[in-house]
């Protein structure tokens, strides 16, 4: 009697969560079939290469790219530096128990649950007026360059405590000097991890809008310089649509542009992760 | 210069012979604790030039960290305290501000565990050279085959020394980790169970070439395989714990205390070796 | 052979450990520069008419000099715990399903898809909120752009996290307890509900929380569906203005004491989702020590 109460439970159960996760599998596909379908049917090469022409409801996204481009360039080479060298501290030179390295990385914790429309206010404020740089493509890279720096610094930890800890000690009894541990030995192991904090970053850095509204702003074309304002493509994305009547064949065309972007970082990300995986699988 | 009760170990085994030679390197009452946990206790131990000193006992009583800390590489484990000093040649190792990277390449450590980089077996062997300023192109090639004939490595690797070290066996791997520290003629090689982690056969290789090297090395080699110390040491050192730490039980030449030793505890371990 | 020479420690070993420690002091520095700037940045308007107006003028009209957060406050609230309520329990169902139910190759896919629409940037699923959603709503009831739209656009970009967490705790359920509780006689459900969720219940909490600080800080998407009237919603079909629209929306044009009221309402939002994550860690270290 009991039994067969219970397999009724059971049997209701399995029904409900297989109809639930189904229904919302189909509507996930949906929802990116919606996003992606128009402007995979609408869009042409030229699109690329031509620059928008009236406020962006026609013509292409050349200048934007380029901006796009210029923005994330800015970032990555002020973030590299300082991440690389915050994870290689933080793994190699400090325990758990260091007071300057706990307090790092409670730093950067908090630094990761920023949202990113107080990173625009941060970067208006210090970049913009502070430093006078003014709306541009070097503030806004700047801007992001905080946003990515937990993701980036956490990867590249993750890639860095993957080398089994023999290869330090034998590295050391060997008498080699810790910097040619790194140079060597640590970051040549560590390059999957920090291609993984860094197309994570691009990632990011790419999809973000809010702090780049007001960091490096809407101008639409041709930037002459990285101290020119330039709009990036997901801004370029939120104009045509809220502020462009009639820009919404043009943004589904540049939604698909960043999609298709995005969906090749994270395909890569995922493929460099696995690998960093088997790695750490293997030397087990 | 040695501690009293050093020396009363001294006098119980060489009493007779009278023939103590001077210890090459010397601890004073070194300590190490890992956190609260302490791993061994004043340990004070003579290692003898050009001999084989093993050190055997139990798992647990301090004899790994113990080697690792005759090279300074203990330092190198987050939360260990260490006390007491080491005396080398009338050189202070633990002094701050000492050079462990000189310090490594006068003394070698080989690991339980086979630890080749994942480079190239030339790149093992000549990247801790180049380190240490050996640039000169020749020298080094020399230097690598001479290592690798020195371990009997060189006729099984040298039409593929440009392949990763990591694809050889355990038994090659450990060759190559021993090659790799005789190539920077070290005076003293530490050997922290060399053997325990191969095969019979790769194992059998290793305990050769470890008592071939003692006619150039000094050799300190830490094991749990109480017939690898009888047949290949000169001096023996017993480590057992005591009050919760690591302590030296006894010291002496193998034959001594394998034969006759003078500590009860010594006694019931060697013949529970017999037994 | 060990003289004092060869005894000195290297140079550029000190050079490279104190580069890479003055990188990490600046990385580390970040968060409270950020937090300086913005205190900073706020503290003219505070000066000048007090932290209490914030809360009690008569509305937001900036040019007046009046400066009530409390509409937008209500609104980014309601919609973050709205969307966190609805993603917590459908994110626990994919959790669920991926590690009970699914066939591998399926919930690999499942799994692929949910990883897709984490990357997908706020600005498209906006979009996708005004050309789609916002047209739907407003069929069913005028004007469309409204807190509801903002809910369900919310819940669909935190739901992927909220179920790539679930996925992550429900993966580390002990095996083991697993098998002694199938040999004990227990049906899938029951240890699902009798095993799995007790032991993940602070981490699922955790997760949650921490989705509440991610909604609350959401920008781009909910500000092109929420239809930004600066009011308290009597509704959820009413239009409403978040905090983080508002500063987007403002930001770029303001000055003087407008400036600085957006600063603080930044303020405002920092601490809310710092004071979330906090809340969330002590959650989730609690669980270690079970």
């Amino acid at each position: 009697m009991i039994k067969s109460a219970q397999s009724k439970v059971e049997y209701l159960v399995t029904y409900i969560v297989w109809g639930l996760s189904i229904l919302l599998l189909l509507s996930m596909i949906f929802l990116i079939y919606k996003m992606v379908g128009p402007g995979f049917s609408t869009i042409r090469w030229d699109y690329f290469l031509s620059e928008p022409l009236n406020s962006g409801r026609s013509g292409g996204i050349s200048s934007i790219l380029i901006s796009t481009l210029l923005i994330v360039g800015v970032c990555l080479f002020v973030a590299i530096p300082i991440g690389l060298g915050t994870a290689i501290w933080l793994t190699e030179f400090t325990t758990s128990q260091s007071f300057l390295g706990q307090n790092i990385r409670r730093s950067l914790d908090i630094l990761a649950g920023v949202p990113s429309i107080v990173f625009g206010l941060f970067g208006n404020a210090l970049f913009c007026r502070y430093l006078g740089l003014g709306f541009s493509i070097i503030s806004g890279g700047l801007t992001l360059a905080c946003m990515v720096l937990p993701i980036l610094i956490r990867s590249i930890e993750v890639g860095i405590r993957s080398i089994p800890s023999e290869h330090r000690f034998s590295a050391s009894a060997l008498g080699l000097s810790t910097f040619s541990q790194l140079y060597h030995l640590i970051l040549p192991l560590a390059v999957p991890g920090i291609v993984v904090g860094l197309v994570l970053g691009i990632g990011r850095a790419v999809a973000e809008t809010a702090a780049l509204v007001f960091t490096s702003g809407y101008v639409d074309r041709m930037p002459s310089s990285i101290s020119d304002s330039g709009r990036s493509l997901s801004v370029h994305i939120y104009d045509l649509s809220m502020n462009v009547p009639g820009g919404e064949s043009n943004a589904y065309k540049s939604v698909f542009v960043i999609l298709i972007l995005l969906f090749f970082l994270n395909t890569l990300t995922m493929f460099l992760a696995d690998r960093l995986l088997a790695r750490k699988v293997m030397n087990e | 210069m040695i501690p009293e009760n050093e020396r009363q170990i001294f006098k119980e085994n060489f009493d007779n012979q009278n023939l103590a030679p001077k210890p090459f390197l010397q601890t004073h009452e070194l300590s190490m604790s890992y956190r609260a946990k302490k791993a061994f206790h004043n340990i004070s131990m003579p290692i003898h030039f050009g001999k084989i000193t093993a050190i055997v006992g139990p798992s647990g009583c301090g004899k790994s960290s113990f080697l690792m800390c005759l090279n300074r590489l203990a330092e190198m484990i987050p939360d260990t305290q260490i006390s007491g000093h080491i005396e080398l040649d009338q050189n202070n190792l633990m002094k701050n501000g000492a050079c462990t990277v000189a310090l490594r390449k006068k003394i070698g450590m080989i690991f339980q565990k086979p630890s080749p980089f994942p480079f190239s077996i030339r790149k093992n062997i000549i990247l801790p050279l180049m380190e240490h300023g050996q640039k000169n192109r020749r020298i080094l090639n020399e230097k690598l085959e001479f290592v690798l004939k020195k371990v009997g490595l060189w006729d099984e690797v040298k039409s593929r020394l440009e392949t990763s070290a990591l694809q050889l066996s355990g038994g090659q791997q450990q060759r190559l980790c021993i090659a790799r520290a005789l190539a920077l003629e070290p005076e003293i090689l530490l050997m922290d169970e060399p053997c325990s982690a191969l095969d019979p056969l790769s194992s059998a290789v290793v305990e050769d070439l470890m008592k071939d090297l003692s006619k150039d090395y000094t050799v300190v080699v830490v094991t749990h395989n109480l017939a690898q110390a009888k047949r290949i040491a000169d001096y023996v050192a017993f480590f057992w714990v005591q009050e919760g730490a690591g302590s030296l039980i006894e010291f002496g030449p193998t034959k001594e205390i394998f034969e006759n030793p003078k500590n009860p505890l010594t006694l019931s371990y060697i013949s529970g070796f017999r037994g | 052979m060990f003289n004092s020479n060869t005894l000195s420690p290297q140079r550029n070993d000190f050079f490279l450990l104190w580069t890479l420690r003055s990188l990490s002091l600046i990385g580390g520095a970040l968060s409270l520069l950020i937090l300086l700037f913005i205190v900073f940045e706020s503290s003219s308007v505070i000066q000048e008419i007090g932290g209490l107006s914030f809360f009690t003028d008569a509305s937001w009209y900036p040019k007046e000099g009046l400066f009530n957060l409390v509409p937008m406050l209500a609104a980014s609230l309601l919609a973050a715990f709205g969307a966190a309520l609805l993603a917590a329990p459908l994110g626990i169902l994919v959790g669920v399903f991926c590690n009970f139910y699914a066939p591998q190759s399926l919930a690999w896919f499942y799994r692929r898809c949910i990883d897709l629409l984490a990357g997908i940037p706020s600005v498209v699923y906006g979009f996708w909120g005004l050309v789609f959603l916002v047209p739907w709503i407003g069929s069913l009831r005028p004007p469309g752009a409204s807190l509801i739209s903002g809910i369900i656009i919310l819940t669909i970009m935190i739901l992927p996290t909220m179920a790539m967490t679930a996925d992550a705790i429900f993966r580390t359920t002990s095996k083991s307890q697993l098998k002694s509780a199938s040999a004990l006689g227990f049906s899938k459900w029951s240890i699902i509900y009798k095993i799995v969720f007790p032991a993940a219940r602070k981490n699922l909490f955790a997760g949650f929380i921490l989705q509440i600080g991610r909604a609350l800080g959401e920008t781009m998407a909910i500000l092109m569906v929420c239809g930004n009237v600066v009011q308290l919603p009597k509704s959820f079909f009413d239009p409403v203005r978040t905090l983080t629209a508002n500063m987007a929306l403002e930001m770029a044009y303001a000055t003087g004491q407008h400036r600085s009221a957006l600063f603080v309402s930044g303020l405002l939002l920092l601490i809310l989702v710092v004071g979330l994550v906090f809340i969330a860690d002590f959650f989730e270290q609690d669980l270690r020590y079970d």
